[in-house]
């Protein structure tokens, strides 16, 4: 049984990666302008591709504005509220509205000439393919004569 | 975030002369994701959103959305006829329609 104070620092170092872990998460995809972070953004991988979701519900894929600056991927749009009958009072009004823009940090290694994006449900889809040089290889192994 | 596990949509309400429109924001859901009833004059929705289209094998990198399911019970005039509300979902966004009851024209007595 390790005495209270080994324990302790054992715990520590546990915390200062895990803080390591999710400080370097957080420098990934960083608010640029607004006052609230919207839309929210998951980014997610395979060995091949890159993708970055988003909820935009409501949004038409002419809505947007995607553009590769260095390593980051700058995703803008305006959002327009919905049409209001005449004479209507505004009960509630919680919905994001306006001009939002998003920045992501890409990884390195992307074909980023070679961005497709799409909508379902209301969720921008970006794909990025990796490099070729990045894609996993498989290397024929033959049996020796 | 009332419930551990499930988030509140964004609502807008527009109450108009004859009817409310109710607007939620529900990304991810289609339809048959939607539950939408009325108990005790309050509107109850809970929707299901799908996980994007994405390769089976891709792994969330970083997440600001875990793609909780939406709940929300959202009170309503007496005024509101829910026996006649309609509401559709597109891309994402479900829109309620509930008429107001029709007033009962004014009868006037006359005195004799």
């Amino acid at each position: 049984m390790p005495l209270w104070h080994e324990q302790f620092g054992e715990w520590s170092t546990l915390q200062r990666e895990v803080n390591r872990v999710l400080d370097a998460a957080r420098q990934t995809v960083d608010q640029v302008v607004g006052h609230f972070t919207w839309p929210p953004v998951n980014t997610w991988e395979t060995p091949e591709e890159f993708f970055v979701t988003a909820e935009v519900p409501g949004l038409e894929v002419g809505d947007f504005e995607l553009s590769v600056s260095g390593p980051t991927l700058l995703v803008r749009a305006t959002r327009r509220p919905p049409a209001r009958p005449e004479g209507a009072e505004e009960i509630r009004s919680e919905r994001a509205e306006g001009r939002f823009e998003r920045a992501v940090v890409l990884p390195g290694n992307l074909e980023t000439t070679n961005i497709n994006a799409r909508l379902e449900r209301g969720i921008l889809i970006v794909r990025i393919p990796r490099t070729s040089a990045a894609r996993p290889r498989k290397i024929v192994v033959e049996e020796g004569s | 975030m009332a419930h551990h596990g499930r988030r509140t949509p964004a609502v807008d309400i527009h109450g108009g002369k004859d009817a409310w429109t109710v607007v939620v924001d529900l990304p991810g859901c289609a339809r048959e994701d939607v539950d939408l009833s009325v108990a005790n004059g309050k509107l109850v929705l809970e929707a299901r959103p799908h996980r994007p289209d994405l390769p089976a094998a891709a792994v969330v990198q970083r997440r600001e959305s875990a793609g909780a399911p939406f709940g929300r019970t959202l009170s309503l005039d007496p005024e509101l006829d829910t026996d006649r509300a309609t509401a559709k979902l597109d891309r994402g966004v479900l829109t309620v329609w509930i008429p107001k009851r029709a007033k009962e024209a004014e009868r006037k007595v006359t005195i004799d």
